[in-house]
């Protein structure tokens, strides 16, 4: 394995036939690029709405304004940012930190789901299936459906 | 590399398979007051409001710290694209400072 941060556009340098070697790269390297840029704005703006699901939680009567998330979004991208720049050289430590409470969560999320709380039938989990969007049919929602798929599991193992 | 993605995909699973236990009415879930169909489901099994929140305020902290993550990747990208002159303004893009 050759050390490269340029990731993908590098492999797709490397294995496509000698003609198509630039350009597919470049393409790649712009989608994966912007790709990341973007997700940048994306994962701040669920943080975002978290923290607005968590204030509903604890106080039903509160409610937001769309401009609300924005703001908590700006202020996460900005707090990424922060870390990233000036508190760069904590960043080791703090993502051993992170390491350490994600496994101790994802061990705690178990343990209390598996054991508390009312259990669905297998026939449910295994047998049931809903397209309660309005997609054509059942294959066209569960492809349509993997893009929320990709997102829970960011919440669960991210 | 592909153990890491196959360890991933093995512990997501598992994950997946016990909310999917816990689900409960998926409707309720949708409607969901707070927004988030996993609240409700993480409500419903622990019966506890305090429980949850202790719960949600996790995932929240690990959603920012997730930012952090991509930040870091993301700017890494953004150099290597533009050390390979991908970009446009990739000299002032690739340039490291000390």
């Amino acid at each position: 394995m050759a050390p490269t941060a340029g990731g993908q556009y590098h492999w797709i340098s490397e294995f496509s036939p000698r003609g198509a070697q630039k350009i597919l790269s470049y393409l790649v390297g712009w989608l994966t690029v912007f790709g990341w840029q973007v997700g940048l704005a994306s994962v701040s703006y669920a943080a975002a709405l978290q923290i607005e699901s968590f204030a509903i939680l604890v106080n039903p009567d509160i409610t937001f304004q769309g401009w609300h998330a924005t703001l908590f979004t700006i202020a996460i991208a900005l707090m990424a940012v922060v870390f990233n720049t000036i508190l760069v050289e904590k960043l080791p430590q703090l993502e051993f930190v992170v390491l350490i409470l994600h496994v101790a969560a994802y061990i705690a999320f178990e343990v209390v789901l598996l054991t508390m709380g009312p259990q669905s039938s297998p026939q449910e989990v295994f047998e049931q299936w809903t397209n309660e969007n309005g997609w054509p049919n059942l294959s066209t929602a569960v492809l349509v459906g993997e893009f929320e798929l990709r997102d829970i599991r960011h919440f669960a193992m991210s | 590399m592909v153990g890491a993605a196959a360890v991933n995909f093995s512990i997501s699973f598992l994950m997946l398979l016990t909310v999917l236990f816990r689900a409960g009415d998926i409707d309720a879930a949708l409607n969901s007051r707070t927004g988030q169909p996993y609240i409700e489901i993480l409500l419903n099994t622990t019966g506890s409001t305090a429980g949850t929140a202790v719960m949600v305020a996790y995932i929240t902290l690990s959603l920012m710290f997730c930012a952090v993550n991509i930040a870091t990747t993301g700017s890494r990208q953004l150099f290597s694209f533009a050390r390979d002159k991908g970009l446009p303004f990739s000299r002032f893009l690739s340039k490291v400072s000390t």
